[in-house]
């Protein structure tokens, strides 16, 4: 059959990227679990038996699931009532606000780091207003304590279930509830034996996935938890390899952790696959009416702003702020002037300069790929309809960055290369990995949507394969292979956990700078770089919501 | 007094306003029918409560329940598509009314089980609603609706999901769910006039939310109070009134199909009952089964006419039952 020979069409074109996501994924990921196993040229299950066995392993895996449940149970308890509040009813700006919201799955998580310590810290603004307000001169320690990761973390992933569980509930028309009410059952019924049980699915795969997120968490851990005493297995893995310089230990370290990330993205699956359904129904939300109402939707959303835009813009404020004795105090555009190399600085911000140019051209060659990879498994994912391709590009969400940082890193020691471009290169490879399930994630809907039924029409019209892939096939996805792009670029910008790992701090990025200036206390550079990432992350958000318009309009139009 | 009254309900929307007033009686089968977007269904969801009126009000048993909300109004609804809860099994479904009024579990189960058969889906308690076909869930819906025993059941094109034999099926199950159900009364909305003949004591016809008539399916086919009516009850003509000498005060006359005979012979009318319209030219012929609905054009007027018999020439003769013709004058019935 004409199809049959379609999917083996789809294969082959699907097969260079398959090849190489095995290789930029799998190569590392064996090379780093089998360094376990190899001490002193000698095979062992010596290290593998102690990470499995050791009580101080269990001590930081309880620890590590403690804080991502904690974490995860926070960020969809604080949701939920914002997604009933979104999901029902209408309001001015909401498009814009759920826009924000989904602009924290590409905020870098460095930046959660360096807003968390200008805003919270000790000379913050939440200090500052409690000294202004309380006249006491004791600040409150939010900062460095498991609170800070819980609230890091809710700061992260709140706007992340929101999304998710405000998408779910608007696309569940009214009828069912409208049924249970004309058979008697009140609001509170309803709710607990009609809406819950639909946004149960939606509710545990978002949770599953902010624990994903959370389990593997690397800076927000680094730094804001300040101490052995808040050590998850990512960062212990790190501190073990890096700082150890114990690459074996590590590796046994980050195959426990493997498997137990393993599990928690299977539970995912299971759970995002048993998730019904979109119905894109008419819009359920209706106008506020009642006072009670309104004001509640005010109350959450200023509130909500506050807590988001609050540290993000403290960012922006204090990269103009100097308090250096040395260059005076006040405003000051300095770090810029540093930053774009229109001043020589002899501090960490002397390879501001080199830091962006190397973050550009990575975050540039790392969406070229993502995107062209991504294409091409897409379409052999959706147009065969197939599984298990899904499975390999969600793989990756299995393999936390450091883990795969550490593979880059005992990959490029035992072919003793180090110079600077092995190094950018096993950085873009890393890059790669992680952008690439979610370029896939992006592509595959808009395969599925742009059906098969036009590419079939351009073979009735004469048009061959080739033919009809380019002049067709790929033309209609071109928003979405921009979408894909821009998402890998901001990905590959926010990096640090991967690039902190494998590259020793040889290739200098921007997010790594950024994590220096913090330890070196350079605030003011710290945030004008942070200030340079939240511009390109709007820039990058923007640019996807203008796609994402002109196709709604292009739409509206047919 | 009637079981159910609705007294100048108004709602206005941003495209229409609904204004109507409507009487039911108790154990009546009434249908609603318009073209869609006539406001049938928002008639429904004013009257089970999901949405309030802007003024008027609608009487159950003689008392306002506009105040009320959905949950207290024994007003029962089946939704056009079914809204059965996907999480719950069949029996669960069913028995929910009775749930949420406290009804212990047991008594819950063995309504639902009685419910159940009399809808003719006995033993289906367990199964998952969305193993259910389109006719199934429909019968699910309405066995979970009358669990409640509500005073008035509503439908809202409940068989609009389903396939031309299901339909029919169902129709007579509907009825004969309403006949064998104590005293139940019935509003049915649709916007099949078939559906609406076969099914109903009484026809309401809406458009843009206004009543353009009530009444039995006969007096809806044979007096429509409008033209509107006239044409959505069935196939007819119209023809302005000057081309005949007729003493009416009327700008349209109007006729069914059959009150046409159409003849290539000798015809044996009386001249006093037949109006003789002369030679009409066929323009399509189309086969019913038990006759044939003929096209035809004449004088530049197009007319429908049913004959027992295919024309054999492209000619025939045209003779109207002066007994059936309906006159209208802007577009109300003159009797």
């Amino acid at each position: 059959m004409r199809r049959d020979g379609n999917g083996r069409f789809y294969f082959l074109l699907a097969l260079p990227s398959l090849a190489v996501l095995i290789l930029v994924f799998l190569l590392p990921l064996a090379f780093n679990l089998s360094r376990a196993f190899f001490v002193d040229g000698g095979f062992t299950l010596y290290l593998v038996k102690e990470a499995f066995t050791d009580g101080y392993t269990w001590r930081l895996l309880s620890f590590t699931l403690l804080q991502a449940f904690l974490s995860s149970l926070v960020s969809v308890l604080v949701a939920l009532p914002g997604a009933y509040l979104w999901a029902n009813y209408r309001f001015r700006l909401k498009g814009l606000m759920l826009s924000l919201s989904s602009l924290c799955f590409t905020l870098p998580s460095i930046l959660v780091v360096l807003g968390f310590v200008i805003f919270y810290g000790n000379s913050g603004f939440v200090n500052s207003l409690w000294r202004a307000l309380t006249g006491r001169d004791e600040p409150i320690r939010i900062l460095y304590s498991f609170r800070a990761i819980i609230l890091a973390h809710a700061f992260l992933n709140i706007p992340v279930a929101l999304n998710l569980i405000t998408g779910a509930w608007s696309s569940f028309p009214r009828t069912l509830e409208n049924a249970s009410h004309t058979l008697g059952a009140g609001r509170v019924r309803t709710f607990l034996s009609v809406t819950l049980p639909r946004l149960r699915a939606t509710i545990l795969s978002a949770s599953l996935l902010i624990f994903l997120f959370c389990f593997t968490s690397f800076s927000i851990i680094l730094v804001l938890g300040g101490g052995p005493q808040y050590t998850t297995l990512e960062v212990e893995i790190y501190r073990t390899n890096n700082i150890v310089l114990d690459s074996a230990k590590a590796s046994a370290l980050s195959l426990f952790s493997f498997c137990v990330n393993i599990i928690i993205v299977l539970l995912y699956v299971l759970a995002s696959r048993s998730e019904e359904g979109k119905e894109r129904a008419a819009d359920r939300a209706v106008k506020a009416t009642k006072l009670r109402t309104r004001l509640a939707l005010f109350l959450y959303n200023t509130l909500m702003l506050i807590f988001i835009l609050g540290p993000l813009a403290s960012i922006v404020t204090r990269s103009f702020i100097s308090t250096s004795k040395r260059y005076g105090e006040g405003f000051s555009t300095r770090a810029y002037q540093e930053l774009f190399g229109l001043t020589r600085s002899i501090g960490a911000m002397g390879e501001a300069f080199t830091a962006l140019l190397n973050s550009l051209a990575i975050a540039l060659a790392v969406a070229l790929c993502s995107s062209i990879l991504a294409l091409f498994l897409s379409l052999y994912i959706a147009r065969r309809r197939s599984r298990l391709t899904e499975l390999v590009g969600m793989f990756p969400l299995a393999v936390s960055s450091v883990t795969l940082g550490l593979g880059y890193y005992i990959i490029k020691a035992s072919i003793g290369a180090s110079s600077v471009l092995v190094g950018a290169i096993t950085v873009i490879l890393a890059h790669l990995v992680i952008a690439l399930p979610f370029a896939v994630r992006t592509l595959v809907p808009a395969v599925r949507m742009n059906g098969e039924r036009t590419v079939l029409a351009a073979y009735t019209l004469g048009a061959g394969r080739m033919k009809a892939l380019f002049t067709v096939e790929i033309p209609a996805l071109r928003g979405a292979i921009m979408r894909a792009f821009i998402f890998s670029f901001a990905l590959s910008v926010g990096e640090v956990n991967a690039t902190l790992t494998l590259a020793e701090g040889k290739v200098v990025t921007l997010p790594i700078l950024l994590y220096r200036l913090i330890n070196s206390y350079n605030y003011q550079g710290a945030c004008a770089i942070g200030t340079l990432l939240i511009l390109m992350t709007l820039v990058v958000f923007a640019i996807s919501q203008a796609i994402g318009d002109g196709r709604r309009k292009a739409d509206g139009k047919a | 007094m009637g079981k159910l009254e609705l007294r100048g309900l108004r709602k206005a929307y941003p495209n229409f306003t609904l204004e109507l007033d409507l009487s039911v009686e108790e154990g009546e089968f009434l249908t609603v029918i318009g073209p869609s977007g006539s406001g049938k269904s928002t008639l429904l969801s004013l009257i089970s409560g999901l949405e309030s009126p802007d003024s008027g009000q609608i009487l159950l048993d003689g008392k306002d329940i506009v105040p009320l909300p959905p949950q207290k109004r024994s007003v029962g609804l089946v939704f056009q598509d079914y809204a059965l809860f996907p999480s719950m099994s069949v029996e669960d479904n069913v028995s929910y009314a009775l749930k949420v009024r406290h009804i212990p579990k047991k008594e819950g189960r063995q309504a639902a089980g009685d419910l159940l058969d009399f809808v003719s889906l006995p033993g289906y308690g367990k199964r998952k609603v969305t193993t259910l076909s389109g006719g199934e869930a429909q019968r699910v819906a309405l066995a979970r609706a009358l669990a409640g025993e509500p005073s008035v059941m509503l439908l809202d094109e409940p068989l609009s999901a389903l396939d031309a034999a299901l339909r029919r099926h169902l129709r007579d199950e509907i009825r004969r769910i309403h006949d064998e159900d104590r005293g139940l009364t019935t509003v049915y909305v649709t916007h099949d006039r078939e559906e609406a003949f076969a099914i109903s004591d009484r026809i309401a016809i809406v458009k843009d939310g206004k009543l353009e008539m009530a009444g039995t399916p006969e007096e809806v086919y044979k007096q429509p109070a409008t033209l509107f009516t006239a044409f959505f009850t069935g196939e007819g003509t119209k023809l302005p009134t000057a081309l005949f000498n007729l003493d009416k005060d009327a700008d349209t006359v109007f006729f069914r199909p059959e009150a046409v005979a159409v003849r290539q012979t000798i015809f044996y009318g009386d001249a006093d009952s037949w109006l003789e319209l002369g030679q009409a030219e066929v323009l399509s012929s189309e086969f019913l089964g038990r006759s044939y609905l003929l096209g035809l054009r004449w004088q530049g007027h197009p007319i429908l006419a049913e004959s027992t018999v295919h024309p054999t020439s492209r000619h025939a003769d045209l003779y109207l039952d002066k007994s059936r013709l309906i006159f209208f004058k802007d577009g109300r019935l003159v009797p």
